[in-house]
């Protein structure tokens, strides 16, 4: 069952502009709006993917520790970019649904 | 097509005994997290790298040769970001009543992290690949992999990226959420899920179903939105 529609995203992979599983997520999506619930088996392999989507980023997050002395060189400037940005847009989003609540 | 297909077999099949290291080592990494009351300074993925690193480097062996290894959990990334359509789709009927509010936060919120992440990188002066590699920073990994690859950054810089922006953020978003009075958990789990994705989530849901739920539908616009304008807004940064 895992299989069949696994073998469906393979379908939905042929040359779109955006990445595949994206597009694949909007289509099933789009089919999951027409019924009411889920089916049973989607929910649960769903459920079973996403509860270990951590361990499916170990083999890509190792690569951080092979990267080149360039991009290591720029880690602080690449820190404070993330800690200034992540905390900017939190705030204004708290700020913008504060005043949309105001205002209504 | 048929490449397509070939290649992801050979991705699948060039799994080997190499793959027992990523396993053993996200045990550990999930056992301390665990033991540890879910800290997010402790989350799996930071504490079972370092050590798995640390062991390729003892047994000379090449970080390529450890990812080939490894296809299969790769290749999973792939189903999983289709599969988080089924979380998300739960949530759409509650969609319509709040629709001002939601669409509102993930349009700006979801382009205002972007923007702010590249106008940084400009001040900072990191170089383009850099640039190109944090662009998708508050997106959920798997998207956020696809859309980086796509803009020809790096895909071993994106993960971390979007780690530590995960972390970051539900470490700043107490603080902010207390200083606002934003105390509805719904909003909270919008917030968490637009700017700290996955584990964003992951938090929402230790607070309530409801503030996860909410965190979920964050996150999931959040990505499809964010792939949809990141690649003209990247463009006009790179000049």
């Amino acid at each position: 069952m895992t299989f069949q529609w696994l073998g469906e995203l393979a379908v939905w992979l042929t040359g779109w502009a955006i990445p595949g599983p994206l597009m694949g997520m909007l289509i099933l999506l789009l089919a999951l709006t027409f019924v009411d619930r889920p089916m049973e088996f989607l929910d649960q392999t769903s459920g079973l993917l996403i509860q270990n989507l951590s361990l499916m980023f170990i083999p890509i997050s190792v690569g951080a520790f092979f990267l080149s002395t360039d991009i290591y060189q720029q880690f602080p400037a690449i820190l404070t970019l993330i800690l200034l940005s992540t905390s900017g847009v939190i705030l204004f989003m708290a700020l913008l649904i504060k005043g949309l609540e105001k205002h209504d | 097509m048929i490449e397509l297909i070939q290649q992801q077999w050979l991705q699948v099949t060039g799994s080997s005994w190499l793959l027992g290291l990523s396993l053993v080592g996200f045990a550990i990494g999930l056992t301390l997290y665990r033991r540890s009351g879910s800290r997010a300074f402790l989350h799996p993925l930071l504490v079972s790298t370092p050590i798995i690193a640390g062991l390729l480097y003892l047994s000379n062996l090449g970080f390529d040769q450890y990812y080939q290894g490894n296809g299969l959990l790769s290749w999973l990334l792939g189903p999983t970001t289709v599969a988080l359509a089924v979380p998300l789709s739960k949530q759409m009927r509650q969609l319509p009543a709040l629709l001002r509010t939601v669409s509102l936060t993930v349009l700006t919120g979801g382009f205002i992290a972007a923007a702010l992440a590249l106008g940084l990188a400009v001040l900072f002066n990191t170089s383009e690949v850099v640039l190109l590699s944090i662009a998708a920073k508050s997106v959920t990994t798997p998207i956020a992999m696809g859309i980086t690859d796509q803009l020809g950054g790096l895909l071993t810089l994106i993960t971390l990226v979007v780690l530590l922006t995960g972390i970051v953020g539900i470490l700043v978003a107490e603080t902010i959420f207390k200083r606002t009075g934003i105390v509805d958990e719904r909003w909270q789990g919008l917030i968490l899920g637009i700017s700290a994705h996955a584990i964003g989530t992951a938090r929402a849901f230790d607070k309530s179903p409801r503030c996860g739920a909410f965190s979920t539908l964050g996150m999931g616009l959040n990505g499809i939105w964010t792939s949809l304008f990141l690649p003209s807004l990247v463009g006009l940064f790179l000049n």
